[in-house]
Order: structure tokens, then C-alpha cells, then sequence
């Protein structure tokens, strides 16, 4: 498949949020803010690119030969946390102040459905080494861009008279159906 | 104190440890359980098109076990049929670059038990040759140890076939211990002598130009691969074999069939008679059929001998129109006027000799029979082919079925066959309403 | 008297208010996404379940062997064994409900719902409460995802239907909604968020209601 569009299918037409509805979790405790979404966006962008890479390699070189297929799950998973606990510890030893902002948030990502949903779907989708990369990036660019626009929107409901039952997270599920009614007109576009 | 220390590194690393090799175990035991199940649902879809081959019969899907054997990568998935033999299901690329699909059975005891395409979109009439009964008849009457022939005028999806049933071979005898010579080459079919080929595809007509009771020069046409091909054929009416041949007009695929025009080629029909062989050129095996055919024609028109392979085509040779084979002509019809409930007129177009012609063609749709046939605009050679559009030429149509067979305007042979095809193609189309 | 009707409606209302799905929103990844149809959502229901009380069963019973700063990968490896187990079955016994749920089984592992049990409760307490808490949770996980497939399978196809995911056999079949009249965006998207909004909005409401009610109890 051609690079770009893969590409923008990540990120915009099967948004891994509005279209598939992985990551909802920490979506909707996340969104509130632009300054922790962004935070939090960049943080989901470089686990799941250097996860996804991490796992891709450890099921073409080990599992695979060793006809260990089934174990993905647990091999992906523990990829995963490790990494993220990695992360934390190099963050918190080498600059506190961005551990500060960010610590919270690290954590959270281990059971971000997005990053074991990419890892595992690099593999049943068969892609190769660099569609990997490209897939791995768009889609959580897509997670990033989706909670940016989220946090303003949000941002700017406080203010409003939302019914009492709604308020809080429904309304903000209401928002998500219109806005995932905007991004299914791409649906046709690749 | 007995208890260990919970907090040690070695404790944490053992607990660790125990607990992924315990899991490890508690899987490997589930995979062994399911997978074959798995295994089996997923071999139930392809199991209808397994069961072409061996009715009835229990397959296995040993394609992990075997296919390491397979050094082409052309083989998708290899299936056993219990007590029976061998499937293989493989793909290629012919001539349309998105590749098919096919598979091939063979016997325990080698003989290739089936041959059929899965998926395929090989160029109509042409590569999808390569599927139909003629070839698929052919490679069910070898064994795994013979080697496979390629079908001419479909070389590309053949080649394919062959490489995949070669692969499939290759694993197959390898599997059955059966001894074979992985090089052979299928005998390429004898090339038959002049006078007894069939050049009816090729549309040969031939024009006397002179003849001077020594030597008789004829102008002749005939079918390549895509165009007609234009030559002019010396023959010594004394020993009644060919002088000499010059191409007048190539329409075929430059730098492919021309080939078969080099002067070295050509030069090889010279002193050649109606019971000679001249070999086609590899590679060129269309042009070389109509160059043979042109040569054939001059030699019978100059020795009055009939060629026993059969010549242009024949019009109203035994199968009626609606056998007739048009697609050279390319015609079509589109409803012109519903007159009533019993009459309909098509508008018709078809490829005559070198342009295309049109008619408006009256259908009785009762009787499925012409009632009238109009020639609106006629783009052959004048004086020549609008023999063929005369009225009286015409009349013969009245009244014609599919069924019927209408003789040829004599030297008027592609206007004629453009006529024709334009009255199969509206008599079709009524008869589809 | 009063104390079991009191009881009775406080397990109502655990049901409602310590709603995993729409009370506490976890595990919303999937209760959005397989909702379209009541096969699916009993399927992954029980799949949850059965993954959720097992897990419980195995942290509590070696929770007194665990160390506290590695339990996170213990409870990781163990969910994700039960995880692979489960869905090898269902892709072997039950073809159709594995294609349908797709890449959601083994999204399963980080159903957040199963991690939180096991560490706000199956590692604080015995085996028997925490099969309990297992089964409970459980439950109200399914009921939760059947409601919203209720809705979302009347609403978007206007047949109500469940069919043996063993043998792909029609249990039943109910036309509820005529057709033509139905509302197809139901099944996408839009209309999951849509019914899931409305759900929490009505369990938030409920909330309020139950704790106004309290309030003016004491009072």
C-alpha cells in the first residue's frame, strides 16, 4: 500500500478513536485540558511508535521461527510495560521536570488499548518493516489529534448550561458521536 | 528462619520465571488442542473446491509441514487426500498482472488426477485458452513425472501453469519418492506440412497479381496476432513450389512477431511445396501463421490443389451463423426502432476488410428470423467488397436464421463475414429478449 | 423487614451505580465497539467473565507470594495466558463469534475492568470473596454491553435475534421495527456514541437520584 495513504487512513479515516474506538480510556480522562492532552499525546506517539517496532521485531525474529505465534499476546503486553517502566525510570532520572508533567500519564499508557491494538494489528495486517513505522506513527498522530480537538471543545463547554444528568463524561460522548459523524465522510476517500 | 525474603531480586526473578514457564506450558497445551480444530474450520472453505478433485474425500492440511520443500514460493497450500493423493493449490502471474489462482491433483501413483483454475482473469479467448477442456485435457493425461507442455498462442498463462505444476511436482515426487528429470522439455507438436494445417483463423485470401505461365505472383492477406499481414508470394508454376515470399504490409507487435518476417525466415519457404514443413519462429508463433498460411493459399491457387487443412473461412460451412466464429469482426447492435410486438430493428456495426460497416437489421422476434437487411455506411474497399452489399446479395439474407447458413459473396469474403456477423449479433440479441 | 428491602434495592443500585461500564466507565473500548448485535455481547460478556473470575481465583490465591513492586507484570502475564486461552477456544469452537469480535478478545488484556478488579480487590482478599466479586462484576459488565446491544440492534436493524454461535443456528428472530423504518446509523459510529451517552446520562441521573434520596433519609 502507497505510504501516504496508509498514512492518512491511520490518522484520519480509520481514526483509532472516532472509528474504531480504541484508546476511549484514557480518552476521556485525558481531554479535559489542551496542555495535558498535548502532553499526553506526544507520550502515546513515541510509546506506541517504539513499542509497535520492539514488537514487530521480537515476533519476526523469535516467535515466529520458533513457531511461538500464540504467545504474542503475552510477549506484546510485557513488551510494552516494560518498555513504558523503562521509559519512566530514564525520564525521572534524567529530567525531573518533565517527569513532573508527564509521570502521571506513563502508567496510564500501559493499558492504553491503542498501543497493544497497533502492535497486534502490524502483524495480523502482514506489513512490512517500514509500513510498520508509517502505521505506527499515523495512528497515534490520529489519537493525538483527536484529543487536542477534544480538550478545546471541552474547554470551552464548561461554560455552558449542560443538563445535570449529561454533564461531565456523556456530553462528552455526545460530542464524540457528532465528530465521528464529520470523519466518516473520508470513510470513502482511500 | 525458613521464609525467604520476599523483597530479594532472586525471589522476584524466580517467581517471575516459575509463573512464565507455568503459562508457557498452560498455552502450548491449549494450542495443541485448538489448533487442529482451527485448522480444520479454516480448511473447510477451500474444501469445496478440494472436493472437485477428489469427491467424497478426508483432507489434511499438511501445507506447514511441506512447504519447505517448495523453493518457487509459488505454492499456497498443499492438501492430502487421504488414501487418494495430492492437492496443491498455487498461483502465477500470466498475462494480467493481478495473477490467478489454481490447483492441481495428483494420484498416489502420479498421474495428475486434476487441473482447474480457482481464480483467474486471463485475457478472454486468448490466455484464459490456458483453462479451457483442450489444455485441461492435456495436462490430465500426464503424470507427475512428465514434463508440461506450454500452449501456443497463450504462452504467458501457460508458462505460469507450468512453473506452478513444476513446483508442484518438484515437492510431489519428492514426497512419493518418485525419480524424475526436473529438465525435460515437452515435446513441441510436430509442424505439419503446408497443405494440411488449418489457417481458417487467419482470414487468407489471396489475388492472382500475374502469371506468366512460368512464374504466377499473388497478392495475398492474412491474420497475424492483432493486424492483417500483407505479402506477396512468387511461385514456379513448373515444380509448384514457392519462389519467393516479400512482406508488403506487417501489422503485427513490432519487435515480436516481425521476427518471423527477417528476410533469414523468410528465405527458408523458398523451393518449399504443399507437402513441406517450414517451422514456425519461436516467439512469433501468429505472424509465422499467417505467412504460412499466405504461402499455402498461393501454392493451392497456382497448383489447383484444395488445401486439406481449410482455407478462408468458408461461409456457411456446415454450422450456422449462430456457430460461426465472429469475434474478429467485433460486431454489435443496438435496439434502433421497436416496430411492434413481432419486429424490433437493430442498428449494427461490424469490422469488415478494413473498415467497419454498418447496417440496420429487422428482426422478426416470432420466428427469430431476418426480415430486411439495410447497409447504412459501408467503409470497405469499393469495386471489391460492395459485391457484397448488392441488392441482390442482400435478398439471400431474407429470412435466414440462426440456424441457417448464407453463403459468402465470392472475392468479397471480410465485407460478407461483416455482414454476417452483424445479422448473428441482432439475431442474438432477439433472441436474448 | 426495612433491612432486606433495604438490601435488596442497594444490590439494585450497585448494579446501576458501581456500573463498570456506565458508573465507572471502564472497559468502554469494547462495550462501543461489538455492541451492534445481543450474539456479540453475550459472547464477549461471558468471555470477560469467565477471564475476570479466573484471574481474580489465581491473583488472590498467590497474593501473599507476590511481592508489591512486580505485581503489575505478574497480573499482566497471568490475565494475558487466560486471555490467549480463551480466545483459542472461541476461535476454535466458535468461528463465528471469533470473527465478529475480531481484535477485541485479545483487547481483552487490557480491559481496564480486569486489571482493577485484581488490584483493588483480588489481591486484598481471599479466594471465595473474590470469585464472588469476579462473577458480580462480571455480570454487570455483560449486562451493561446487553443493554447497550439491546438498543443498538433494534434501533439500527429493527430485528431483535440470537443465533447458537456453535452452530450458527437462529435461536429466534423478532421484526420489532418495520422495514424500512429503521435507523441504520445505529449501527456505526455515531450511534454508539449516541446510545452510550444516553445510558451514562440516565445511570448518572439514577446516581443522583439514589444519593438525593439518601440525603433526605438522613435528614
Amino acid at each position: 500500500m502507497n505510504l501516504f495513504t496508509l498514512f492518512i487512513s491511520a490518522m484520519l479515516i480509520n481514526n483509532i478513536i472516532l472509528s474504531k474506538f480504541i484508546g476511549m480510556c484514557p480518552f476521556m480522562g485525558v481531554s479535559t485540558k489542551m496542555e495535558s492532552a498535548v502532553g499526553m499525546g506526544l507520550a502515546v506517539i513515541f510509546v506506541v511508535f517504539c513499542a509497535s517496532v520492539l514488537s514487530y521485531g521480537l515476533y519476526y525474529a523469535v516467535l515466529e521461527p520458533l513457531h511461538l505465534e500464540y504467545m504474542k499476546l503475552i510477549c506484546f503486553i510485557l513488551v510494552i510495560a516494560a518498555f513504558v517502566q523503562f521509559v519512566e525510570l530514564f525520564i525521572k532520572k534524567n529530567s525531573p521536570s518533565l517527569y513532573k508533567q508527564l509521570g502521571i500519564y506513563l502508567p496510564l499508557i500501559t493499558t492504553n488499548c491503542a498501543v497493544l491494538y497497533v502492535a497486534l494489528d502490524n502483524i495480523t495486517q502482514e506489513y512490512s518493516l517500514i509500513e510498520t513505522i508509517v502505521n505506527s506513527i499515523g495512528v497515534p498522530a490520529g489519537f493525538m489529534l483527536m484529543l487536542c480537538i477534544f480538550s478545546t471543545i471541552r474547554e470551552r463547554l464548561r461554560g455552558n448550561d449542560v443538563p445535570e444528568a449529561f454533564q461531565g463524561n456523556p456530553i462528552a460522548f455526545i460530542i464524540a458521536a457528532i465528530m465521528a459523524l464529520a470523519f466518516s465522510s473520508l470513510a470513502g476517500l482511500v | 528462619m525458613g521464609k525467604l525474603d520476599h523483597n530479594s531480586a532472586l525471589y522476584k526473578a524466580i517467581l517471575l520465571g516459575v509463573l512464565c514457564a507455568v503459562c508457557g506450558l498452560l498455552l502450548s497445551v491449549a494450542n495443541a488442542i485448538t489448533a487442529p480444530i482451527i485448522a480444520e474450520n479454516a480448511l473447510a472453505t477451500i474444501k469445496a473446491s478440494l472436493e472437485e478433485i477428489y469427491p467424497g474425500a478426508t483432507f489434511n492440511d499438511v501445507t506447514d509441514k511441506l512447504i519447505e520443500k517448495d523453493e518457487t514460493g509459488l505454492v499456497d497450500g498443499i492438501y492430502e487426500a487421504e488414501g487418494k493423493g495430492y492437492v496443491f493449490t498455487l498461483h502465477g502471474v500470466g498475462y494480467n498482472s493481478n495473477g490467478f489462482t489454481f490447483m492441481v491433483g495428483f494420484d498416489n501413483d502420479g498421474k495428475i488426477s486434476g487441473y482447474t483454475a480457482l481464480e483467474q482473469q486471463e485475457t478472454s479467448g486468448i490466455g484464459s485458452r490456458a483453462f479451457d477442456d483442450e489444455y485441461v485435457s492435456t495436462i490430465t493425461s500426464l503424470t507427475s513425472a512428465d514434463p508440461i507442455p506450454l500452449l501456443s498462442g497463450a504462452t504467458l498463462t501457460s508458462t505460469a501453469v507450468q512453473n506452478g505444476i513444476d513446483a508442484a511436482k518438484a515437492i510431489f515426487n519428492d514426497v512419493q519418492g518418485i525419480s524424475y528429470d526436473p529438465n525435460a522439455q515437452a515435446e513441441v507438436p510436430e509442424q505439419q506440412p503446408f497443405g494440411n494445417e488449418d489457417y481458417s483463423k487467419t482470414d487468407v485470401t489471396c489475388t492472382e497479381v500475374s502469371n506468366d505461365g512460368t512464374t504466377a505472383v499473388y497478392h495475398c492477406t492474412a491474420k497475424g496476432f492483432e493486424g492483417t499481414n500483407e505479402a506477396d508470394v512468387e511461385i514456379d508454376l513448373s515444380t509448384g513450389t514457392i519462389k519467393s515470399i516479400k512482406v508488403t504490409a506487417f501489422n503485427d507487435t513490432p519487435g515480436v512477431g516481425d521476427t518471423a518476417t527477417a528476410d533469414a525466415e523468410l528465405a527458408r519457404y523458398a523451393g518449399k511445396g504443399l507437402s513441406d514443413v517450414v517451422d514456425s519462429t519461436t516467439g512469433a508463433s501468429f505472424t509465422s501463421l499467417s505467412l504460412r498460411a499466405m504461402a499455402a493459399n498461393a501454392l493451392s491457387a497456382a497448383t489447383g490443389t484444395e488445401l486439406a487443412g481449410g482455407s478462408a473461412p468458408e461461409a456457411g460451412s456446415g454450422s450456422g451463423l449462430g456457430s460461426e466464429d465472429f469475434t474478429a469482426n467485433e460486431a454489435g447492435c443496438i435496439v434502433y426502432t421497436n416496430l411492434d410486438d413481432t419486429a424490433v430493428e437493430y442498428k449494427c456495426s461490424a469490422k469488415g476488410y478494413q473498415g467497419i460497416n454498418k447496417a440496420i437489421v429487422t428482426v422478426d422476434t416470432t420466428k427469430g428470423t431476418v426480415t430486411n437487411i439495410e447497409i447504412t455506411e459501408f467503409n470497405d474497399t469499393p469495386g471489391v467488397g460492395d459485391a457484397a452489399t448488392a441488392d441482390t446479395e442482400l435478398e439471400r439474407y431474407k429470412g435466414a436464421s440462426l440456424e441457417s447458413s448464407v453463403d459468402a459473396t465470392t472475392s468479397a469474403t471480410f465485407t460478407s463475414a461483416s455482414i454476417r456477423a452483424m445479422i448473428a449479433a441482432a439475431l442474438n440479441m432477439a433472441a436474448g429478449r | 423487614m426495612s433491612e432486606k428491602k433495604e438490601k435488596k434495592q442497594s444490590l439494585f443500585t450497585r448494579l446501576l451505580v458501581e456500573n463498570p461500564v456506565f458508573g465507572l466507565y471502564l472497559g468502554i473500548c469494547s462495550a462501543l465497539a461489538i455492541t451492534t448485535n445481543i450474539n456479540n455481547a453475550i459472547g464477549m460478556g461471558i468471555a470477560v467473565t469467565i477471564v475476570l473470575t479466573l484471574s481474580n481465583i489465581l491473583v488472590s490465591s498467590i497474593r501473599n507470594l507476590t511481592p508489591n513492586d512486580i505485581h503489575i507484570p505478574v497480573y499482566i502475564v497471568i490475565i494475558a495466558t487466560l486471555v490467549t486461552i480463551v480466545g483459542m477456544v472461541i476461535q476454535a469452537y466458535t468461528p463465528s463469534l471469533y470473527s465478529a469480535l475480531g481484535a477485541f478478545i485479545d483487547l481483552i488484556v487490557v480491559n481496564c475492568i480486569i486489571l482493577g478488579r485484581a488490584e483493588a480487590f483480588a489481591s486484598m482478599n481471599p479466594i471465595g470473596p473474590s470469585i464472588l466479586d469476579g462473577l458480580t462484576m462480571g455480570f454487570s459488565y455483560t449486562l451493561s454491553i446487553l443493554t447497550m446491544s439491546f438498543f443498538r440492534q433494534i434501533l439500527g436493524t429493527g430485528v431483535l435475534s440470537l443465533s447458537n454461535p456453535f452452530t450458527n443456528a437462529e435461536i429466534f428472530s423478532l421484526r420489532l421495527i418495520p422495514e424500512g423504518f429503521e435507523l441504520p446509523f445505529f449501527k456505526e459510529q455515531f450511534g454508539a456514541f449516541i446510545t452510550f451517552a444516553c445510558l451514562a446520562a440516565a445511570v448518572s441521573a439514577y446516581k443522583t437520584h439514589v444519593e438525593n434520596k439518601e440525603k433526605s433519609a438522613e435528614l
